[in-house]
């Protein structure tokens, strides 16, 4: 390309690049908006992106994302210590308070088992949740990974590590047909499961 | 002459297909990484598969068979339908690490758009007989690992088991060498070889894994071959299999065989 932006707004463009989904042409499109009509949000959105990049880290006991050593819902003295549920992602955390119901703790790892994405074991920090288990607080695991192979897998490394450790009830979330789901429109392998994890009438 | 890039065929359809792997793109797509039976592994764009808003009924996960049909003028081309071709396999624990396994090495060694015969084939027969729990893993993979090195034309070649003076002396050792194969072990053992008895080759030649140390050389012979392709960064599904055990022999075992390659 012969023609190009001068150095500073060359710069920037390249930088807006880095967020997902954002490729040249959107990138040039943000970098000329936020430098002819909204100076004042891109200089708001370059102090937030600064403060969080220095100021958050990971929760000491979830490692959930957070500026504080605990996050608020680790450090709520309301909730359960028994309980313990893993989920995969921030996202996953909100989605279980929100459908409510679960007043126990949480950890999130962060990702899910995927060796082609160059993710083990302890790059979800399953060895922090091994150790924290170990410390005999928690009587039920719940694991609650996405119902997807990788998810299946991470599940079944977690289940496999921490059944030696005793008075531990180890659950996984049940899977199957969706509520208002129709029978005849749910795929082959949910309705297997359903039927398999099938529960017993109890009122 | 002018070199002109092959043509690729613009549209595909209903090409039975594996997904190896797959990672999100933007809000709801999926870029998926397929091994199909005639174009080999290739990526491809799958729209509209991940949200609350995506079709449900057929989901795009590793270890089903599918009928996948994709075109597109494109680099990355687009898939138009995903049909589910056969019930998803229950792949559970470690054998379904051991899916994620041979997935890696796949994704990691074949060529972009480069067919291969019969890989297809023994990639289904590897999933199925995996789901089907009558054979044990490992006699599994170390088949798959040979079928896979020779698709690739790394053929792990043995010595004659009958007739002329090549044939193996079950009472000698040999010596195996990557790139030549194996000979006649005399002297030290040199580091970085690995020295097998006779007896073993021979079980090896013929794909008898059924005793306990063949299948621990079997494993170490498709390791050293297998490291030659793949290069430095190591296999990342093979720390999944690190876990704590879950019969107290398999440690032993484990360690036994680690300790088969001097280095």
């Amino acid at each position: 390309m012969s023609v190009s932006f001068s150095p500073l707004i060359e710069g920037m463009i390249e930088a807006l690049r880095c967020l997902p989904g954002v490729g040249r042409k959107s990138a040039q499109r943000m970098a000329l908006h936020l430098l002819e009509r909204d100076r004042t949000g891109g200089t708001q959105l370059a102090q937030a992106l600064q403060q969080a990049m220095v100021g958050v880290g990971r929760c000491q006991d979830c490692r959930t994302h957070t500026e504080n050593h605990q996050c608020p819902l680790c450090a709520d003295l309301r909730r359960d210590d028994s309980q313990l549920c893993v989920v995969e992602t921030p996202a996953d955390v909100l989605a279980v308070e929100q459908a409510g119901g679960y007043r126990g703790r949480y950890f999130v790892l962060l990702g899910h088992l995927s060796p082609l994405d160059g993710l083990g074991p302890e790059d979800i920090g399953l060895d922090q949740l091994q150790a924290q288990l170990q410390q005999g607080q928690v009587r039920e695991l719940i694991i609650a990974t996405n119902a997807t192979v990788e998810g299946e897998a991470t599940a079944h490394y977690i289940y496999q590590q921490s059944r030696v450790l005793n008075n531990l009830h180890i659950s996984r979330i049940a899977h199957g047909v969706p509520l208002g789901g129709e029978l005849e429109y749910v795929d082959g392998g949910t309705l297997a499961h359903a039927f398999a994890g099938r529960k017993t009438w109890t009122l | 002459m002018v070199w002109s890039r092959p043509t690729r065929p613009q549209r595909v359809t209903q090409q039975p297909a594996y997904i190896l792997h797959s990672r999100a793109y933007r809000d709801t797509s999926l870029i998926l990484d397929i091994l199909s039976l005639d174009y080999g592994r290739l990526s491809l764009l799958l729209r509209g598969a991940r949200g609350t808003r995506a079709r449900q009924g057929v989901l795009a996960q590793p270890f089903c068979p599918f009928r996948i049909s994709w075109g597109g003028r494109n680099e990355l081309r687009t898939v138009h339908q995903l049909e589910s071709a056969g019930n998803p396999l229950q792949l559970k624990g470690e054998r379904l690490y051991s899916g994620f396994y041979v997935n890696e090495l796949l994704v990691r060694l074949l060529v972009s758009e480069d067919p291969q015969t019969h890989l297809f084939a023994y990639y289904q027969m590897l999933l199925e007989s995996l789901q089907q729990q009558d054979e044990i893993i490992e006699v599994l993979l170390r088949r798959f690992e040979r079928q896979l090195l020779g698709q690739l034309g790394y053929d792990i070649v043995f010595p004659q088991v009958q007739g002329s003076g090549d044939a193996i002396k079950v009472l000698e050792s040999y010596d195996y060498v990557p790139l030549d194969g194996f000979i006649l072990a005399t002297g030290p053992t040199l580091p970085k070889t690995l020295r097998i008895p006779g007896k073993v080759l021979l079980a090896l030649a013929v794909e008898d894994y059924q005793a306990a140390d063949v299948r621990g050389y079997a494993k170490a012979i498709s390791r050293i071959a297998l490291a030659r392709l793949l290069g430095d960064r190591p296999l990342k599904s093979r720390e999944l299999f690190r876990t704590p055990p879950t019969e107290s022999n398999n440690t032993a075992k484990s360690t036994k065989e680690g300790n088969i390659i001097h280095d």
